[in-house]
């Protein structure tokens, strides 16, 4: 009685037996190579050396970064002196790159001015409502967790 | 502790209606003599100063009137705004919708503008809160609103059904399932959604460059009501049913739009409010459901 392993045979084995059963069949059909093929080759790779080419893709990489963060820093600036204008009575926002009759000035100066009612009534009786409102809101968010956090769920395996 | 929530659901619902109770009342006076240190502000009661008033003076559809002096700028959406001669303005003055009269001698330090970005904000709000809600062109102007609203509200349905069947059908069963727990959760949201979308709009607005992601915000607050009005219609068709057919889905998602549509005709401000309440139990279920895409365990 002989044991499973005896039907196991290594990697170069099968190799040669795999090669000895294509050959009967005549295959694989040998090509030959095309002459200019590494010519070929040579011109579509990049000219630099990998090294280069990675330094050089770091770089613009960083370069990328430092765009996006001074693009990220420009706007909180722009939304932070807006806020600070309307509600904290900062300088105006469309005032400092104008005087208001037209253009962006006159744009920015609309959005300050639309944004006022939103805020002040929202702040109205020297900011007890929002005090409330900002109360309510935690209870609100605290009761509404709490429900979806008692009720577990099972996952389907495919919603359309 | 359903005593307990109870009791702040009812609190919360009644703060709101005793605000707009003392916002629609006859004109806000500031007297003359009177000193107001800070800002005056509402929602759709007129407003008279003067007196002064060192901050702002802003209403979101009331008219204002100056003939004393106010510090700050001075805001309205949907109504005038009109300087007397004797009126002072320290600010800026914008009237969206309304009518800007500056009387001869009245002094305007900032900005005066009519119109503009504003309009289309200010025209909504009289839509909601007409001036004059009588006549045939304001019946006609609400019976449009009603007819578009109900077309797009249908639209959107069926296309949710259409892509999302699997989803809509997950989140009916929740509803169906669990409706109390659904239905308090929508609640929940909406009130959270109420609490928090005035103070988030005046800062999206104000920060210049957050005003796309309020727009888009609004656009995915929408479409998960709709998507709640969707799971409700579907939970009403295979209510007593043996088997759900499309007919008597579409049948029941057109009778649901239609009564909105119908309120929103009659009063928009109540029809807007009913969509949402409608809403609320379906997105309840919706988020119970994590989006249609879980099924809940209940507890036995």
């Amino acid at each position: 009685m002989g044991s499973r392993d005896n039907h196991v045979i290594d990697d170069q084995q099968y190799d040669q037996l795999l090669l000895r059963l294509l050959e009967r069949s005549g295959q694989p059909a040998a090509a030959e190579p095309p002459p200019d093929l590494v010519t070929r080759t040579l011109r579509v790779l990049p000219q630099e050396l990998p090294a280069v080419a990675g330094r050089a893709a770091a770089r613009r990489a960083g370069r990328r970064l430092v765009v996006r963060v001074m693009l990220a820093l420009f706007m909180l600036l722009i939304a932070l002196l807006g806020i600070w204008s309307v509600l904290g009575g900062g300088p105006s926002l469309a005032l400092m790159i104008g005087n208001g009759v037209s253009g962006l000035s006159r744009v920015l100066l609309t959005l300050e001015l639309l944004a006022k009612p939103l805020l002040r009534t929202a702040g109205v009786g020297d900011g007890l409502w929002m005090l409330a409102g900002l109360l309510a809101l935690a209870g609100v968010g605290w009761l509404w967790w709490r429900l979806l956090r008692r009720t577990p769920v099972v996952y389907a395996e495919r919603v359309t | 502790m359903k005593r307990f929530i109870l009791l702040l659901l009812i609190g919360l619902c009644l703060m709101p209606g005793m605000r707009i109770a003392r916002a629609q009342g006859d004109m806000l006076v500031i007297a003359a003599g009177q000193h107001e240190a800070g800002n005056v502000a509402t929602v759709a009661q007129d407003i008279r100063v003067d007196g002064i008033v060192d901050g702002d003076v802003t209403s979101w559809n009331g008219s204002i009137t100056i003939t004393g002096s106010v510090g700050g700028d001075v805001v309205s959406y949907g109504g005038d705004v009109t300087v007397g001669a004797t009126g002072r303005v320290g600010g800026h003055i914008l009237a969206s919708a309304g009518v800007l009269r500056q009387a001869e001698g009245a002094i305007v330090a900032g900005q005066k503008i009519n119109g503009g970005a504003g309009e289309a904000l200010a025209s909504l709000l009289d839509l909601l809160n007409p001036a004059s809600s009588t006549g045939p062109d304001a019946l006609l102007g609400r019976s449009l609103f009603g007819l578009a609203l109900a077309v797009l509200l249908t639209a959107f349905c069926l296309l949710y059904s259409a892509f999302w069947p699997g989803r809509v059908a997950l989140a009916s069963d929740t509803l169906s399932r669990l409706p109390s727990r659904a239905l308090m959760l929508g609640m929940l949201t909406t009130l959270a959604l109420a609490l928090a979308s005035l103070p988030l709009a005046g800062l999206l607005v104000a920060s210049v460059v957050g005003v796309p992601l309020l727009l888009v915000l609004l656009a995915l607050a929408l479409a998960l009501y709709v998507y709640g009005l969707v799971v409700l219609a579907h939970m009403l068709s295979t209510r007593g049913a043996a088997s759900r057919t499309s007919g008597r889905m579409l049948a029941i998602t057109l009778a649901v739009v239609l009564l909105i549509a119908v309120v929103v005709a009659l009063a928009p401000a109540w029809g807007v409010a009913l969509f949402f309440l409608l809403a609320s139990p379906g997105l309840g279920a919706v988020v119970l459901s994590r989006g249609g895409m879980a099924q809940p365990i209940v507890a036995r």
